[in-house]
């Protein structure tokens, strides 16, 4: 956990890992790790590209046509603005720099609902659940709330990944990254309920939604899902607002209590602008 | 290149790890640099000013001389207009500016924003107003 809130893959099962899920992701590739393929190609040319350089090629190809609308000389790749795949393998010498990575809700569900998966802390130790939950909690705020979306995601069959490129937790696909554009986006809203009695009697239920104390401005604020909205509509996803709510009784054990996953809530929201004079349907 | 780039690596360590914190962020942008976009002119500058290092880099396809100033961070890591203008005048005050790069008052920074699943996230953060590109 001092390098960072993530976990390295040390066996040899990451193909299994992607084939059967779609878990984790390459330090240097957009989703599958590809930069081992990528160098191996320079000894054997007739390999199928990576995604990486199908898009890398896709831009220059744009970026010569934009050249030669404009009338400019069509500049070719300077080899003192960057190296070649045939210089990296040999400064290289054939070792491998790219990590294959799980992030921590990956992690926990491998390790908890799977069970597939174990983790060792820096001395070797085998980890129980207990611990690996309370030291993720450390790692990320209200990771319970996080887990709990994640969790009811992957049993329905979607491949949550992380959302932060567009301003959300979660992007949802359906077969991996690799295939399709992920549809859904998703943002998960903390929320602790209380069992509220008056005189007569009668049981209602409060939710509160959790806010930390330094939030200026509660990312569920208006303006802040309108701002989410935008970017969402702009990569054609569709916003859903994942409301997990815990009881208050429960909680507060959450940081260190995985069982508190039994007590979880989840309400679906989905948020989509409508314009009056625009949509007829 | 007669060093093997695990030396290289080696030898920045020492730069890298002045700044414990933010050392594993650094050591990954650097990497998605080199290794994956593949860049040639990437120079590690410690700013002591920001307790971290900064990357200045040529980014390939724009004029020569060009340098972006380069800051990982962690995508945790709260940011305020305030905050990315002390960033500005601590980045100023440093002087990055040497023979070879021309670098004056600082116009653009670039921040590398670093998520949970190791993706990076360039920003280009504009000091004021900044008129549209023109599009070919």
């Amino acid at each position: 956990m001092d390098f960072g809130k993530f976990v390295w893959v040390a066996s040899v099962s990451q193909d299994r890992l992607i084939k059967q899920g779609f878990f984790g992701k390459g330090t240097l590739s957009r989703s599958i790790p590809t930069w081992d393929a990528r160098r191996e190609q320079v000894n054997n040319p007739r390999l199928e590209l990576a995604p990486e350089q199908v898009t890398a090629k896709r831009r220059s190809k744009r970026r010569e046509q934009k050249q030669l609308r404009a009338g400019m000389q069509v500049t070719a790749t300077n080899p003192e603005e960057m190296y070649t795949m045939e210089e990296l393998a040999a400064w290289t010498g054939g070792r491998g720099y790219e990590q294959f990575q799980l992030d921590l809700y990956e992690t926990f569900f491998l390790l908890y609902a799977l069970d597939v998966l174990d983790l060792e802390n820096k001395h070797g130790t085998k980890m129980t659940t207990t611990d690996c939950w309370s030291l993720f909690h450390q790692c990320t705020e209200q990771f319970a709330y996080h887990f709990a979306a994640y969790h009811y995601y992957r049993s329905q069959g979607w491949v949550p990944k992380d959302g932060l490129k567009f301003g959300v937790d979660f992007v949802l696909y359906q077969q991996g990254p690799t295939s399709k554009h992920s549809d859904f986006s998703v943002l998960v809203i903390p929320c602790v309920t209380t069992a509220v009695q008056d005189t007569s009697d009668h049981h209602d239920t409060t939710m509160q939604l959790l806010t930390q104390p330094h939030d200026q401005a509660p990312h569920a604020s208006w303006v802040n899902l309108l701002r989410i909205n935008r970017v969402c509509a702009h990569v054609k996803k569709t916003l859903v607002l994942c409301y997990v709510s815990m009881d208050a009784s429960v909680a507060h054990k959450a940081t260190n209590d995985p069982s508190v996953l039994n007590h979880c809530h989840i309400h679906e929201v989905v948020f989509r602008r409508w314009s009056p004079s625009a949509n007829r349907e | 290149m007669d060093r093997s780039f695990q030396d290289h690596l080696a030898d920045l360590e020492p730069i890298i790890n002045r700044y414990p914190t933010s050392a594993p962020f650094l050591r990954h942008v650097y990497l998605d640099l080199v290794l994956n976009k593949q860049w040639k002119q990437v120079e590690i500058k410690p700013i002591d000013s920001l307790v971290a290092n900064v990357l200045l880099a040529h980014e390939p396809n724009t004029p020569a001389e060009d340098r972006l100033v380069i800051l990982p961070r962690d995508h945790r890591e709260k940011l305020s207009t305030d905050a990315i203008q002390a960033i500005f005048e601590k980045l100023n005050t440093a002087h990055l500016d040497d023979d070879s790069t021309h670098l004056h008052q600082l116009k653009k920074l670039t921040l590398a924003i670093v998520g949970s699943d190791s993706t990076v996230l360039y920003y280009h953060i504009h000091k004021g107003l900044v008129p549209p590109k023109e599009h070919v």
